[in-house]
């Protein structure tokens, strides 16, 4: 079914004026693509979802600083990819934990079960073997890296639209993406190698 | 043109963006190097290969939106109980009190001089993020003297949101002015041009309530100690948001007291600024 929703200047300048209606229409108006984009990021549905909700309430509380001067999807890409980094440098810094070490309960010991985040058969063979290969060479990026390949290629934005969410020059953002190509192009050409030899 | 040189025009050549010129040299460097052209194919066949990036998707959550409308109704519940009680606690968030407002205004004078705002020596008052332009000489908030010099940005720490305008630093007018007329302490991003590392400043509220009271990192202890004694606390360290446990701080002296809540990993000093730097180890 499609929806339709108003336009986020409008949906904006409502939730500026207190309207949280106005923001939860804007949240169900953005918050699938915001999850398709986290997502292709963080290669994991918990942390996506994470992400996202995290995202939403910073737009939520700078809503008033939003002037309108770059689109509503740019500003707000900015915000995901910042949540991305953010959450991504507070799970690099937490004590790690033996994944082997039982969970003490009153009941006695018990085995630390672990979700498998990992596609199903059915998933799997949707993708095609050259998907996975690069969907895992891109895993291998540095995060910043990484977000301005899935914006660009995932995404579909253009240069000036990466450069106006991530605030940085445009003639940067192309550098940054060909050295991202690049180191890409290393990794996919050592899984060709491996391929051969297997 | 050498072949590192060639590499940084893959991306541009493959899209037709090069002009004719440099197209040409392009071409010709990738004729007479078979490595570079054997380079250049794979990087055709990478770029192709990105463009299934597209049809990496995930089954949309069914309980997205509640996740979502959940933790803003939990940001919201926790920012009334911070106004309400001086003491309250503060669940650990990278999110702030949404109705503070940082005025940030451009660097002002140089030591010890006196010089009106004509003076072609004086780096003009730049009024930003919102609030009159003051005159010089009624320059208020905090004056942070930084020691590297250029394009001066200041971002909200956790959007990354520019607050105000940018602002040029340099060695005869080194101050940036910090102002925080909200009601909790503010965690901000200082940039400057050309610097590969920001600086990280905490800036008290004028009457601000107690802030971050759960947020057991850098950055919580310094928004706690920047609004204990009332001066901002600039952290120069590589990760703010890394985990440190919070501590009960009993010293009335602000350095000593920052130097009890960080531990040995941090060099702390005040400066003639009168702010509290922090450097890391």
């Amino acid at each position: 079914m499609l929806e339709s929703y108003p336009d986020d200047r409008v949906l904006i300048e409502r939730a500026q004026g207190g309207n949280r209606e106005a923001f939860n229409t804007l949240i169900r108006k953005h918050e699938r693509r915001a999850y398709q984009y986290a997502y292709r990021l963080t290669s994991n549905p918990e942390e996506a979802s994470d992400v996202v909700a995290e995202a939403f309430v910073r737009v939520f509380s700078a809503l008033h600083n939003f002037k309108g001067q770059s689109a509503f999807t740019t500003w707000f890409y900015r915000i995901l990819t910042n949540c991305f980094l953010d959450i991504r440098k507070r799970e690099k810094s937490r004590p790690t934990m033996s994944l082997e070490a039982a969970l003490q309960t009153p009941d006695g010991e018990l085995e630390r079960q672990i979700e498998d985040p990992s596609l199903s058969p059915h998933e799997e063979s949707e993708r095609s073997e050259r998907g996975r290969s690069v969907e895992a060479a891109v895993e291998q990026l540095p995060e910043y890296q990484r977000a301005m390949i899935v914006m660009y290629h995932a995404e579909m934005m253009s240069y000036e639209e990466i450069a106006d969410a991530l605030d940085l020059p445009i003639g940067t953002v192309k550098s940054r993406l060909n050295r991202a190509r690049l180191s890409l192009r290393e990794q996919l050409v050592k899984d060709e190698e491996l391929f051969k030899l297997g | 043109m050498n072949t590192d040189k060639a590499r940084e025009y893959f991306s541009s050549y493959f899209e037709g963006s090069l002009d004719t010129g440099l197209s040409q040299t392009f071409e010709r460097k990738l004729n007479t190097d078979a490595e570079l052209q054997a380079e250049y194919r794979a990087f055709e066949r990478t770029m192709s290969q990105l463009s299934s990036l597209r049809e990496i998707e995930s089954e949309v959550p069914f309980d997205l939106h509640d996740k979502i409308q959940a933790r803003l109704d939990l940001h919201l519940f926790e920012q009334k109980r911070a106004k309400k009680a001086p003491f309250a606690l503060w669940f650990r968030t990278l999110g702030f009190a949404g109705l503070a407002a940082l005025a940030i205004f451009g660097a002002i004078k140089a030591i010890g001089t006196d010089k009106a705002v004509g003076d072609p020596g004086m780096a003009g008052v730049l009024t930003t993020g919102g609030g009159d332009t003051p005159k010089m000489d009624e320059a208020k908030g905090f004056q942070l003297k930084l020691d590297q010099f250029g394009e001066v940005t200041v971002r909200d720490a956790v959007t990354g949101a520019q607050k105000g305008d940018v602002v040029n630093v340099t060695p005869e007018t080194p101050y940036l002015s910090l102002e925080n007329s909200g009601a909790q302490a503010e965690f901000v991003k200082v940039e400057v041009s050309g610097v590969k590392r920001p600086i990280f400043v905490a800036v008290p509220a004028k009457n601000g309530s107690d802030v971050a009271a759960e947020d057991a990192t850098i950055r919580g202890a310094a928004l706690r100690l920047a609004q204990k004694y009332g001066t901002p606390v600039v952290l120069n360290v590589p990760d703010p948001m890394a985990a440190l446990p919070i501590a009960t701080v009993k010293q009335n002296d602000p350095v000593g007291g920052v130097s009890e809540a960080l531990g040995d990993e941090f060099r702390v000093e005040q400066r003639k600024d009168n702010l509290i730097w922090v450097h890391q180890h």
